[in-house]
């Protein structure tokens, strides 16, 4: 979000995660910048006028940084399109971009309401995670598979927040579409089973390519979206 | 041939049940029936989901058992099971070792041989350490070191994966697991296993003979080295496969021939393929039970195993206490 809306030189250091490509889709912009590693040390060294922190970043850290004198901001997680708008433009007055941030907002909306359409008939979807978890019908996720047309199996399941879903119990449900989200280098059991011979075979399952764009509130959140319609339609094709 | 009908009964019968005991309900009926084809979702959870789990229960439970059995028979110890003496946790770091660093994509079966070296060289650093007559105090010590080290290993190998789920697995490992695992694991192992099954099948003669002593059993004509070389492969093929796909299931060798001991009149010959039917029944009931118990939370079958066999290792440990001192 700061890679989008502020100036280069505004920006002193970023958190790590900003160049995975796993958790950032801009990963490439944030090449040229320095990276920290969330310590409080490591940020006070760097003296600088504004920290955007997380709700999730040690408390800590923050408490620290505060005691210190540093002017601190902090975004909880979003849960829903109508937030991650929120944020966009809380970040825009914050860095002194409030323009920049209205435009992205406003394309935003546009991109958005090309994208919803009036569905007919909603494929039952399940959107299968590590360890057996799927998601819920509440939250951004939930938010986003009913935006694209899509009928969450969590509500037929009553798990309005997502969870355990066993192997079995996903197969006997019969969705007509699975989704999977883009593999992690590395083995591992937890994510092994969602390369199960029951899934892959069923030919319902749907791997995501655009990992990174769910994770913060920016406008690639409607490339996910898109990708999750172009799974839907596709479906719907081939009824 | 008095133990063989009921212990078979008693397998095939938690085969049975095993495979109608699920997270969903499906009626037995249509159960049995989606195992032999059919079209629709009861026959793909049936031969996909529930087939391959009652068979990797089975079977690496019959490893256990017999692996057990054989060990025990051979040092002529009660205590000397698997899990205890750190071969399972060993061939456990050797499956986690092949699989976190790609060793296990070079070829087909190489993670259940990976997993089957790291077991044989954990038995013989066991043999060579509690030597031939396998002393109890050296037996259980060396177990305690090798398996500390091999369950350190295998967290940290795990915690240096680059999935971050990897950690998660760390419980697998140790406790074991049959759970989702599909077919494709099942002709990973079972093969591995089978060969072991066979080498050890055929020490039976050898382990009657040496009841009597090394010297007498050299009397009547056994090969000690050969007896004692099938011994080894046979015990890290049987474990190292079936640890590979489905981690550390610890105390199966332990209980079930200290349970069947009696009933085959102490014949070690007898026990061994008595223990081979009772470590799958007993694999397979606990399988059952980590179902049904919590059937959302996947339960691990080490936690149920436990609970079983730690009670009599410590009554076990009390009646060798003599022999210790």
């Amino acid at each position: 979000m700061v890679l989008m809306l502020a100036e280069p030189e505004q920006i002193a250091s970023l958190s790590l995660l900003a160049k995975d490509a796993r958790t950032s889709v801009y990963a490439d912009r944030a090449a040229p910048y320095p990276t920290n590693t969330g310590k409080a040390e490591e940020v006070a060294l760097l003296a600088p006028d504004l920290v955007l922190a997380g709700t999730y970043t040690t408390r800590a850290t923050v408490q620290m940084l505060e005691k210190l004198g540093y002017r601190l901001e902090i975004f909880p997680p979003i849960n829903s399109l109508a937030e991650a708008r929120a944020n966009i433009l809380r970040m825009g007055d914050i860095l002194g971009q409030p323009d920049r941030a209205a435009d992205i907002v406003a394309a935003m909306d546009v991109r958005l309401d090309a994208l919803t359409e009036e569905v007919t008939h909603r494929p039952l979807t399940a959107f299968y995670h590590a360890r057996g978890n799927t998601t819920g019908t509440e939250g951004l996720q939930g938010e986003m598979m009913t935006a694209a047309g899509m009928e969450n199996i969590a509500a037929m399941l009553d798990l309005p927040y997502g969870g355990s879903l066993p192997l079995e119990k996903l197969v006997m449900e019969t969705p007509d579409l699975i989704l999977i989200g883009p593999p992690y280098s590395g083995h591992s059991q937890a994510t092994e089973l969602l390369e199960h011979p029951v899934l892959v075979n069923s030919g319902k399952r749907h791997v995501l390519t655009a990992g990174a764009a769910w994770v913060c509130e920016t406008p690639a959140l409607l490339d996910a979206l898109a990708e999750l319609v172009a799974t839907r339609k596709s479906w719907e094709a081939a009824q | 041939m008095r133990l063989f009908l009921p212990l078979a009964t008693l397998v095939a019968l938690l085969f049975i049940a095993s495979l109608t005991v699920g997270s969903t309900a499906i009626p037995v009926g249509e159960a049995l029936r989606g195992l032999f084809g059919g079209d629709g979702v009861v026959p793909m959870v049936m031969q996909e989901i529930r087939l391959p789990r009652a068979i990797l229960a089975a079977s690496l439970g019959a490893s256990l058992g017999l692996s057990g059995a054989a060990m025990q028979g051979y040092l002529r110890n009660p205590l000397a099971e698997p899990g205890l003496i750190g071969v399972s946790g060993s061939a456990a770091l050797g499956a986690v070792i092949a699989l976190q660093y790609g060793i296990a994509g070079l070829f087909g079966l190489a993670l259940p041989l990976m997993a089957l070296l790291f077991a044989l060289l954990a038995v013989l650093l066991i043999l060579g350490l509690a030597g031939p007559r396998g002393g109890s105090l050296t037996l259980i010590l060396a177990g305690i070191a090798i398996s500390a080290l091999a369950g350190a290993l295998t967290s940290l190998a795990l915690n240096l994966s680059q999935n971050p789920y990897a950690v998660y697995e760390i419980l697998f490992w140790m406790m074991g697991s049959v759970a989702d695992r599909s077919m494709h694991h099942v002709a990973l192992a079972l093969p591995i296993m089978a060969i072991g099954w066979a080498l050890l099948a055929t020490t039976g003669r050898g382990l009657d003979a040496l009841t009597l002593g090394e010297d007498a059993a050299e009397a009547l004509g056994i090969n000690l080295r050969a007896l004692r070389l099938r011994l080894l492969i046979g015990v890290a093929a049987a474990v190292g496969a079936g640890t590979a796909v489905a981690g550390a299931v610890g105390f199966v060798g332990l209980v079930v021939p200290h349970i069947l001991r009696p009933i085959t009149g102490a014949k070690p010959s007898t026990l061994l393929w008595a223990s081979a039917l009772g470590g799958a029944a007993l694999v397979m009931a606990a399988d059952i039970l980590v179902r049904v118990i919590l059937p959302t939370k996947d339960l691990k079958l080490g936690v149920v195993m436990a609970l079983i066999g730690a009670p009599l290792f410590l009554h076990l440990i009390y009646k060798t206490r003599r022999e210790m001192n």
